[in-house]
């Protein structure tokens, strides 16, 4: 192929065959990759152990010479087990192939033909910016769950290898389908290797800032943090009275009164949402600083990251949906998030990095950039149909009522009418929940797409080509059957999405459509 | 991003096509049903022997509250078994099954019914199970797996092995089955 050649020229390992190739080891600065990850692999195991050390921290101060033992000789074993990782990690790339061999005990080889790989992830830790190395994730996706990280390359090596496996995948596509349509490949000649990246959005630090206000990630902090809480509360609570605010003592309702202690508790939870919020922005700016997304060719092209740069690449096919979610937070801002996503897979810890998500930008541009990627959607002017308001029978009868009956009831039989009339607050707000989700939720097609609105206070809306259907089902309760209704659930490789309480006919309508146009389309998923 | 060139999209008549609510739905296999019940069975009478002869046996002495314990299971556990085996029985009634040109259905429930459809052409890979009861009985399981991950795996159980065979033929031998192999 003309094309291959060319980008071959660039990377000349992969004009060679099998048999020529030579293996080769990646740079050395990847001992300092291998070391971290080595390091983080021990964090990871011994987490649990930390809080213990804290504790015994008195007796280690006591006995420095064992403590600096043992921590040098868990750093002489990390850097021993970096250099031995490093040694063992080679590659060899050939004519469509990239081969890899790894591990010192026990060994690895993957062998991953390029037009199996599904993305190409460049990743760029901090410590690899001075020198310019990137790492090159290359993923496969499907049943079998392979990936292959060829850890240390230099920079223009791993994209010119990007572009060439980008490159052979279209040749190879554009080959067979032009078997099966008979047609000649010059006349689906693929662009050229160096088609110019298109920028579609950039996001600034106003706009970083703003996602991290609408979007508080802190229960992520929170999690993490959860064996410390007690220790972290003594401490806090010793640092505060050595600054002469004594908090058991405020909130004591013998000591104060009860307004006060109201107003303190007020004050107290709002500084601490000051200081969530804080993390959140700042945890927003570490993952999404310096944010583009490009589109070249058929791919998109997300970079950012302020200490690790992550470049996440999608080819335009494997996109599963498009979602637009708005919080209430972002509804008053006039924010949206919007996320093209793609094949999750069976491991939801890779959900966050195989999707590429522009984090809040505004409706105007939201919808251009759906625009680019469905062309001919009308999600800004199709009108949805609401589902049935037995909906909300369901979940008041059901739930809501038992719980409220019950809770009053007993709250009442204990003679504890205060907090029994609280607990209307939070009753209410459930009712009030259910109610929205109700009022939110809405379902259209036209002849290529399904349009899904839901959401509680603020408005989520999924937009997805229904060629992309993986299998579809239809569920109905004798209740449901006896008013006409049905809940349809439509599954696709990111995930599924369900409709609830939609009238019997449309729900069939939704499904038999979808799957007529999946059949009549042929087009492949991904 | 492939179109077809020749792809064709004339309307169909509404009779060529078969609604999904007018399908034909096949039972499964009646020893299926029967197996379940066996086992069914098999387990709750082994469950009750062992409480009877913790009851009769002569070697040591249970706790009083213990014996309340067993007297009580004695009587409770061939209701539970019972109302296990119409519960069975009737689900396994309501379990159907439908193939269409392109798509395999399978349906269930008493008061909650459902219908999963499965489009063939979504299909990866497809696996027949069975185990050493069910190959005894000859019977097996269908399973086809698509990109909808592990929750949504299509699985058709009690079927007659020939008839899982078939099916399982029908669904590699489709035209557009597996298609995304060949990317």
């Amino acid at each position: 192929m003309n094309n291959s050649e060319r980008s071959a020229s660039t990377v000349p390992e992969l004009s060679q065959t099998v048999a020529q190739a030579q293996w080769q080891r990646v740079s050395p600065i990847a001992i300092l990759y291998f070391a971290v990850a080595v390091l983080r692999f021990f964090v990871g195991q011994f987490i649990y152990l930390i809080p213990p050390l804290i504790l015994l921290f008195n007796r280690i101060k006591d006995n420095p010479g064992l403590a600096i033992g043992i921590v040098s000789s868990l750093l002489v074993l990390i850097v021993v087990a970096a250099i031995l990782k490093f040694y063992y990690f080679q590659y060899r790339l050939s004519a469509g192939t990239v081969e890899i061999r790894s591990g010192v005990i026990s060994k690895k080889y993957l062998n991953l033909p390029f037009n199996r790989i599904q993305n190409i992830k460049l990743e760029q830790p901090i410590f690899y910016r001075p020198a310019d190395y990137v790492c090159l994730q290359l993923d496969t996706a499907g049943s079998v769950h392979q990936e292959a990280r060829l850890v240390a390359l230099s920079r223009p090596f791993a994209e010119s290898l990007k572009q060439h496996i980008l490159d052979s995948r279209q040749v190879a596509t554009t080959q067979t389908d032009s078997q099966t349509d008979g047609q000649a490949v010059e006349q689906a000649a693929p662009a050229k290797p160096g088609a110019t990246e298109q920028l579609l959005n950039q996001r600034s630090l106003a706009d970083l800032v703003i996602h991290g206000i609408s979007n508080n990630r802190i229960w992520l902090f929170l999690g993490l943090a959860a064996p410390f809480y007690n220790q972290l509360a003594d401490k806090i609570l010793g640092v505060l009275l050595k600054a002469g605010i004594d908090l058991p003592a405020m909130f004591d309702p013998g000591q104060q009164s009860w307004w006060l202690i109201g107003l303190y508790a007020l004050s107290l939870t709002m500084f601490i949402m000051l200081l969530f919020t804080l993390f959140s922005v700042l945890g927003s700016v570490l993952s999404f600083y310096g944010y583009t997304l490009h589109k070249k060719q058929d791919n998109y092209i997300r970079r950012s990251g302020l200490l690790t740069r992550h470049e996440v690449s999608m080819k335009l096919s494997r996109l599963q949906w498009v979602d637009l979610k708005r919080d209430w937070l972002d509804m008053l801002l006039g924010r949206v998030n919007l996320s093209f996503e793609q094949i999750n897979g069976q491991q939801q810890q890779f959900a966050t990095e195989q999707k590429i998500m522009v984090p809040s930008v505004t409706p105007a541009e939201a919808s251009i950039l759906l625009r680019d990627a469905y062309p001919d959607n009308q999600l800004s002017s199709i009108s949805f149909s609401r589902i049935s308001r037995r909906f909300l029978w369901r979940y008041v009868l059901l739930f809501w009522l038992p719980a409220a009956l019950i809770s009053q009831l007993l709250l009442w039989l204990q003679q504890q009418p205060a907090v029994a009339l609280l607990s209307l607050i939070p009753l209410s707000l459930w009712a009030l929940l259910i109610v929205m989700r109700w009022y939110r939720y809405g379902y259209a097609q036209d002849d290529t797409y399904y349009y899904l609105r839901r959401g509680y206070f603020g408005i989520d809306y999924y937009c997805f080509a229904k060629y992309k259907l993986q299998q579809v089902q239809f569920k109905q309760s004798w209740l449901m059957r006896r008013s006409g209704l049905c809940s349809v659930k439509l599954v696709m490789a990111s995930g599924a999405l369900e409709i609830p309480f939609v009238t019997e006919t449309d729900g069939r309508a939704l499904l038999e459509q979808g799957l007529t146009e999946l059949q009549r389309s042929k087009k492949a998923w991904m | 991003m492939s179109t077809a060139g020749d792809f064709s999209n004339t309307q169909l008549s509404s009779e060529q096509l078969t609604p999904l609510v007018a399908l034909q739905l096949e039972p499964l296999a009646r020893r299926y049903r029967l197996l379940r019940q066996g086992v069914n069975a098999v387990v709750f009478s082994l469950l009750w022997l062992i409480l009877l002869l913790q009851w009769l046996q002569p070697w040591w002495e249970l706790p009083a509250n213990m014996l309340q314990v067993v007297k009580h299971a004695l009587w409770l556990l061939p209701i539970l078994g019972g109302l296990r085996a119409l519960y069975c029985w009737q689900a396994d009634k309501h379990k159907h099954f439908a193939l269409r040109e392109h798509d395999i259905s399978y349906s269930s429930g008493i008061f909650f019914r459902k219908m999963i459809t499965q489009p063939v052409v979504r299909v990866q890979h497809i696996e027949l199970k069975q185990g050493p009861l069910e190959r005894k009985a000859a019977l097996a399981r269908l399973q086809l797996f698509s990109a909808g991950g592990a929750l949504h795996t299509f699985e058709i159980p009690g079927l007659h092995l020939a008839q899982a065979q078939q099916i399982r033929q029908f669904v590699l031998q489709h035209k557009d089955a597996l298609q995304d192999e060949q990317q």
